[in-house]
C-alpha cells in the first residue's frame, strides 16, 4: 500500500498538486501522508496566470470560494481571447469558452452558419454564443442547462501569479501538508524506482511515490531513460517570452487581447489590480535590447521593467515510470498560445487521482495514465500548431510556419473541416468542435460544403431563425451583471 | 441549395426500412429522393426483437407516436436483461437500463457499496437499482428526466416484433414518398473510372441508378461485400457462436419487462416477451453442437406452446473493415454482425443511419466524410464487441469445452485490462463514444465476476457510517416507491394494447 507521497516541485504545479492530492486521497481510510519539497521558484512577479475553465472545477474540488479568491488576489474573469492580425493584418476573431448557436433537426448549428456565410452573412460565429456576447459587452452569465444558449457557458480566470500562489500555499499548509524548501542534488534509482531523493541540505527524502512537479527541468522524471524529452522546438516558432506589466484597465476587459506581429505575438492579460503583457517571439528575429521600443512602436504599449525567459517546447515519452509520476510542465512544455497550462495540469491530476495506485502493481494504471496524457497533450499541441500554420502573413517568421510539416492527425482534422466543417474529436481531448471552429473560421477557412440536411429549411426561415438567436442573446445580455456587480453579488 | 441526392436502399428488412424511413422522414424530400429495392423471394432475418433505449431517439426524430408504434408491433417495455447461469451455474443478475445508487461527493456508488459489502453491512447490489426492482416486480412507469427522485435513474427500451416494426416503418416511408421497387437484383454495375456503383440491374430488366447506395442486404452484403469487395474481419476467435435457431411461443399471462438470456452448456437462449407472443431463440456454436441437438436444447428451455416451425440461421461475428466505401454505405448486417446478447442489432443500424445523416454527402462524396463515418462505426462495433466478450470471458464455468475455451481465451488487451482493474479496485474506465456506460459494465463485472478486492483511495473521503447511511436511504426510497407503481401488463393494456386483429397478422 502507498503510505507516503513526496511531491517534489516548484510554483503552482507543486502547490496545486500537493493540495489536490491532499484533499482527494488523504483520508482516514488511506492514511496517506504528503510531503512537499519546494524547489526554488521560477515564478515571475509580473506574471498573470490565464486559466481555462477547468481550473474552476479544480477549485470546487478543493473547496476554494471563487469570489473570495478573486478579491484576495486581484484576479478577474476570463471569457475568451480576441485574436488580431493572425490570418492577416487587420483581421480579428474571438475564441470563447462557449458553444455557438443551437442544433436544429439534429444538424449542428455550424452547418447552417456555413450556408449563411456562403449566402453573404457577415456575422461571425462567436456572435451566436452567449460567451461571445458577454465578452464583447463585459457581462457574466452562469451556465444553465435548462435555458437554450446557456448550457455550455463557461469561463476561466486571470490570476496575478504570485498572489494566487501564496493563497494556494496557505491553504495547503493549513490543510496539514508537510513542507520544506530545498534543492535536489541527487536521485537514487534502483529497479526502475526512485529509492530516495537527496537534497542540498543533506536530507534524504524517501517515499512510496514521487510526484515530479518541478517544471520544465523534470528533476526526477528526467533521470529515467524513458523520461527523456522529445523536442517540439522545431515545430513552434516562439522560443522566448517577455513578461511585463502595467496599470489596470478600466473597465477590466474579460478577454485577453492576442495580437500577432512580424516575429511573434503579444498577449494582454487584464486583471483587477493590474495588466500583464506577454510577448512571445523568436529570439533570432528580435534584438532583446530593443524590446521596449518594439512593444511601444508595434503595440503602443510602454513597458519599463520586463523579464525575458527562454522556452523549450517538448514532451516526455512517458509520464509515469516506476514510482515516479510527472505532472504539469515536468511532463510537457506546451506553447503559450491559448494558455492551456493549467488545464494540462488539471487533466494530469484528475487522472492521477482516478488511477492512484492501491497496491504495488500499477502496470495498468500507469499505462492508462501515459496513454491518456499523451493523447491529451498532443491534441493541445495540434490545436496550437494550427494557430501558426494557418496564418497568411507574409513575414519570414509566419511563412516558415506555413511551410512546416504538420502531424497527420491535424492534417485529417483540417481536411474534415475544409470538406464539410466537422471536426473529429477523440477521447481525452480538451478543445472541442467549436473551439476549433472559432479558430479555423477566424483564420478565414471556410468549408467547401455543408450538410445537405440544412436545406430542409428555407433561406428565409433560416435568416429569421438567426435573427431570433441574435436578438435573444442581445436581450439576455442586458440583464446580466458586469464584473463589478458580479464580484459584489 | 445543394442538388437533391438520389438514394437507393437495397433490402427491405429492419435495416432497409429504418434507413428509408429516416432518410425520407429526417432528411426529407427537399434533400433526397429515396428508392428501396426489395425482393419478396428473399426472407429477411428480422434481427433484434429486443432493443436498447437509443431506439426512442430514433422514433422521436421520425416523429412516430410511441403508443401507436407499440400497438402495431405488439411491443412491451424493456427495463434490462436478466442473465442466468452466466458467471456460474445457478447465478443470475440483471443488466438494467439504469444506474445503481448515485455518487456521493464525487465517489462512485459502487465504491461505497463494495466497502459496506465487505463489512457485511450492504445488501446485494440490485437492491439499489430502481430499474432492476421495477423489472423484478413486473412493474413499469415512465422515467422523468426533470424530477430529482428515482424517476431519473432509469430509462427503457422495447421488445417488439421486428417484422411488424419494419412494416410500420414501410407505411411511414411510403407516406413520405419513398418509392418501393419489388424485384430481384441480378447485377451491380460499377463505373469503370471511379469504381463507384453506377446502377443495379433487376431480373425484370429494369435499371436503377443512384448517387448513393445504402446496402441493407443483410449477411449477403450484396454491394459492400460482393460488388465492392470490402473485406470482412472475423471475430469468431472471441465470439464462438455462429448459428441460431428461433421459435416463437404463445404469449404469457404476465408480460415481464425484461429480456432473459440463459447460458447453456454451449451458447445461450433468449426469451423476449411481446404482447402477442414470446420470442425465443438459441444461439450456439456449430463446432460444439449439432442442429438436432440445438432444437432439443431450445425446446427444453421454452415455456408455452410453439406457434411456428423452428428457423435456423448462420452468421459470423465480425465487421467489414469499412462501412462506407465509394458511394456505398452498409447499414445493418451487411456491415457487421454481433450476436443479440445485448440487443445491439437495431442500435447498430440506428447508429449507422444517424452517422450517415450527420455526414450526409453531396453528389460527389468527400473522402473526409467516408473516413469519419468509418472511424465512428468501427469504434461502435469494437466497443460493443468488447462488452460481449466480457460476458463470455468473465465466468467460472468449466462444465463444457465451450465454456472452458471462453474462460481461458486470450481477449483484447482493453478487455483484459478492464477485468483486472475492476477485480482489483472497482475501476471502470468511462468513454465518450460508444453505447455502454459505466453502469452497464458494472452490472456485468459484478454480476459475473464479483466484488472488487480493494476500493479507490478517493472513496475514503466518505466515512463507513455515511456510506451506509447513503446506501440505506436509497434502498428505502426504492422499497417505498415500488408498491405505488403499476403492473407492466396493466400498463400495456392501458397505454398501447395491440388490436386483436393485428395479433394474427
Amino acid at each position: 500500500m502507498i503510505k507516503k507521497i513526496a511531491v517534489v516541485g516548484r510554483g503552482l504545479d507543486a502547490w496545486l498538486t500537493a493540495l489536490f492530492l491532499k484533499k482527494m486521497i488523504c483520508n482516514s481510510e488511506t492514511k496517506i501522508k504528503i510531503q512537499l519539497v519546494e524547489l526554488p521558484s521560477e515564478l515571475i512577479g509580473k506574471d498573470i496566470v490565464s486559466a481555462l475553465p477547468s481550473l474552476r472545477t479544480l477549485h470546487e474540488l478543493i473547496g476554494i470560494n471563487e469570489v473570495n479568491l478573486l478579491k484576495a488576489c486581484g484576479g478577474s474573469i476570463l471569457l475568451g481571447q480576441r485574436y488580431s492580425n493572425w490570418s492577416s493584418p487587420g483581421r480579428e476573431f474571438m475564441q470563447v469558452f462557449d458553444t455557438a448557436g443551437v442544433s436544429l433537426h439534429g444538424v449542428d448549428f455550424f452547418q447552417y452558419w456555413v450556408k449563411a456565410r456562403k449566402n453573404g452573412l457577415q456575422v461571425s460565429l462567436d456572435d451566436f454564443s452567449l460567451g461571445g456576447i458577454c465578452a464583447k459587452s463585459g457581462r457574466i452569465a452562469q451556465k444553465n442547462n435548462a435555458k437554450p444558449l446557456f448550457e455550455n457557458f463557461s469561463y476561466g480566470y486571470n490570476l496575478p501569479a504570485i498572489k494566487y500562489l501564496k493563497i494556494i500555499a496557505k491553504i495547503a499548509i493549513t490543510s496539514g501538508i508537510e513542507h520544506l524548501e530545498d534543492e535536489v542534488t541527487g536521485v537514487a534509482i534502483s529497479n526502475s524506482c526512485i529509492e530516495s531523493v537527496k537534497l542540498s541540505s543533506g536530507r534524504l527524502i524517501k517515499a512510496d511515490l514521487f510526484i515530479d512537479a518541478s517544471g520544465a527541468k523534470g528533476e526526477l522524471i528526467g533521470q529515467f531513460k524513458e523520461g527523456e524529452i522529445e523536442s517540439w522546438s522545431d515545430q513552434f516558432p516562439c522560443d522566448s517570452l517577455l513578461i511585463s506589466d502595467g496599470s489596470k484597465l478600466s473597465p477590466v476587459p474579460m478577454f485577453n487581447q492576442v495580437t500577432a506581429f512580424s516575429a511573434g505575438w503579444l498577449s494582454v492579460h487584464p486583471a483587477d489590480t493590474k495588466t500583464t503583457f506577454k510577448l512571445n517571439f523568436d529570439e533570432k528575429l528580435v534584438n532583446v535590447n530593443e524590446l521596449p521600443d518594439l512593444v511601444s512602436s508595434v503595440f503602443g504599449i510602454k513597458i519599463k521593467d520586463f523579464h525575458v525567459s527562454k522556452r523549450q517546447h517538448g514532451i516526455r515519452s512517458k509520464f509515469w515510470i516506476g514510482n515516479c509520476i510527472s505532472v504539469g510542465e515536468a511532463s510537457c512544455v506546451l506553447d503559450n498560445i491559448e494558455y492551456p497550462q493549467t488545464h494540462a495540469l488539471f487533466f494530469s491530476l484528475t487522472q492521477l487521482v482516478t488511477l492512484f495506485p492501491v497496491d504495488r502493481n500499477w502496470a495498468y494504471e500507469s499505462e492508462i495514465y501515459n496513454d491518456k496524457l499523451k493523447n491529451n497533450l498532443e491534441s493541445i499541441r495540434d490545436f496550437q500548431l494550427a494557430h501558426y500554420y494557418l496564418s497568411n502573413r507574409k513575414e519570414n517568421f509566419w511563412r516558415r510556419c506555413k511551410e512546416k510539416k504538420i502531424p497527420d492527425k491535424l492534417n485529417e482534422r483540417l481536411s474534415a473541416y475544409n470538406d464539410r466543417g466537422f471536426i473529429p474529436v477523440y477521447e481525452n481531448e480538451m478543445f472541442q468542435e467549436d473551439s476549433w471552429r472559432y479558430l479555423l473560421s477566424g483564420m478565414e477557412l471556410m468549408p467547401k460544403s455543408y450538410n445537405p440536411l440544412v436545406d430542409r429549411i428555407s433561406d428565409i426561415d433560416q435568416i429569421q431563425w438567426f435573427q431570433k438567436i441574435l436578438k435573444f442573446l442581445a436581450e439576455e445580455a442586458k440583464y446580466l451583471p458586469d464584473l463589478k456587480e458580479y464580484m459584489n453579488y | 441549395m445543394s442538388e437533391r441526392l438520389k438514394i437507393v436502399v437495397v433490402g427491405g428488412g429492419t435495416a432497409g426500412w429504418m434507413s428509408a424511413a429516416a432518410l425520407a422522414g429526417i432528411a426529407t424530400e427537399k434533400v433526397c429522393d429515396v428508392t428501396l429495392v426489395e425482393s419478396d423471394e428473399i426472407a429477411t432475418v428480422g434481427v433484434g426483437e429486443a432493443t436498447v433505449p437509443a431506439i426512442k431517439q430514433f422514433n422521436h426524430r421520425l416523429g412516430l407516436s410511441e403508443p401507436e408504434m407499440m400497438r402495431q408491433t405488439g411491443a412491451s417495455f424493456k427495463l434490462g436483461i436478466e442473465f442466468v447461469n452466466w458467471g456460474k451455474l445457478g447465478s443470475s443478475y440483471i443488466h438494467p437500463f439504469g444506474t445503481f445508487g448515485d455518487a456521493k461527493s464525487g465517489v462512485d456508488f459502487h465504491q461505497l457499496w463494495a466497502r459496506c459489502w465487505k463489512k457485511g453491512d450492504a445488501k446485494p447490489l440490485d437492491l439499489y437499482s430502481f430499474a432492476i426492482q421495477l423489472a423484478k416486480n413486473n412493474k413499469f412507469a415512465f422515467p422523468d428526466e426533470k424530477s430529482t427522485s428515482l424517476d431519473t435513474t432509469f430509462t427503457y427500451a422495447y421488445h417488439l416484433d421486428a417484422g411488424k416494426y419494419a412494416h410500420f416503418l414501410r407505411k411511414f416511408s411510403e407516406a413520405k414518398g419513398v418509392k418501393r421497387k419489388e424485384g430481384k437484383i441480378v447485377g451491380v454495375d460499377l463505373e469503370p473510372q471511379s469504381g463507384n456503383i453506377e446502377k443495379l440491374r433487376l431480373q425484370s430488366g429494369e435499371i436503377i441508378k443512384g448517387d448513393l447506395f445504402v446496402d441493407c442486404s443483410g449477411f449477403r452484403s450484396m454491394l459492400m461485400g460482393k460488388a465492392l469487395g470490402v473485406e470482412f474481419e472475423s471475430w469468431k476467435d472471441w465470439l464462438l457462436c455462429d448459428r441460431a435457431v428461433t421459435l416463437p411461443t404463445e404469449k404469457t399471462d404476465v408480460i415481464q419487462p425484461f429480456t432473459r438470456s440463459t447460458a447453456k452448456s454451449v451458447g445461450w437462449q433468449w426469451r423476449i416477451p411481446l404482447q402477442h407472443r414470446t420470442g425465443n431463440g438459441y444461439v450456439f456454436s456449430s463446432d460444439h453442437i449439432t442442429d438436432d441437438h440445438a432444437i432439443d436444447v431450445l425446446l427444453d428451455g421454452i415455456e408455452g406452446k410453439p406457434t411456428a416451425e423452428p428457423r435456423f440461421l448462420s452468421f459470423e461475428a465480425g465487421r467489414r473493415v469499412k462501412s462506407w466505401h465509394k458511394n456505398c454505405v452498409a447499414v445493418g448486417l451487411s456491415g457487421g454482425f454481433l450476436e443479440p446478447l445485448e440487443s445491439t442489432s437495431i442500435y447498430l443500424i440506428q447508429v449507422a443511419i444517424f452517422n450517415l445523416l450527420n455526414l450526409m454527402p453531396n453528389k460527389i462524396p468527400d473522402k473526409a466524410l467516408e473516413k469519419e463515418f468509418n472511424n465512428r462505426m468501427s469504434q461502435e462495433y469494437d466497443r460493443v464487441r468488447d462488452f460481449l466478450i466480457l460476458h463470455y470471458k468473465l465466468t467460472e464455468r468449466e462444465d463444457s469445452a465451450f465454456w472452458r475455451y471462453c474462460k481461458h481465451m486470450k481477449v483484447p488487451h482493453d478487455v483484459e485490462r478492464k477485468i483486472k482493474l475492476f477485480k482489483k479496485r472497482g475501476f471502470i474506465e468511462q468513454y465518450r463514444y460508444g453505447l455502454f456506460s459505466p453502469p452497464s459494465w458494472l452490472s456485468v463485472l459484478i454480476g459475473q465476476g464479483g466484488v472488487p478486492l480493494l476500493t479507490e483511495p478517493m472513496a475514503g473521503i466518505i466515512s463507513d457510517e455515511d456510506a451506509l447511511k447513503h446506501l440505506n436511504k436509497i434502498e428505502e426510497e426504492i422499497l417505498c416507491e415500488i408498491p405505488k407503481i403499476e403492473n407492466h401488463s396493466d400498463f400495456l393494456q392501458n397505454y398501447c394494447p395491440m388490436k386483436p386483429l393485428e395479433c394474427d397478422k
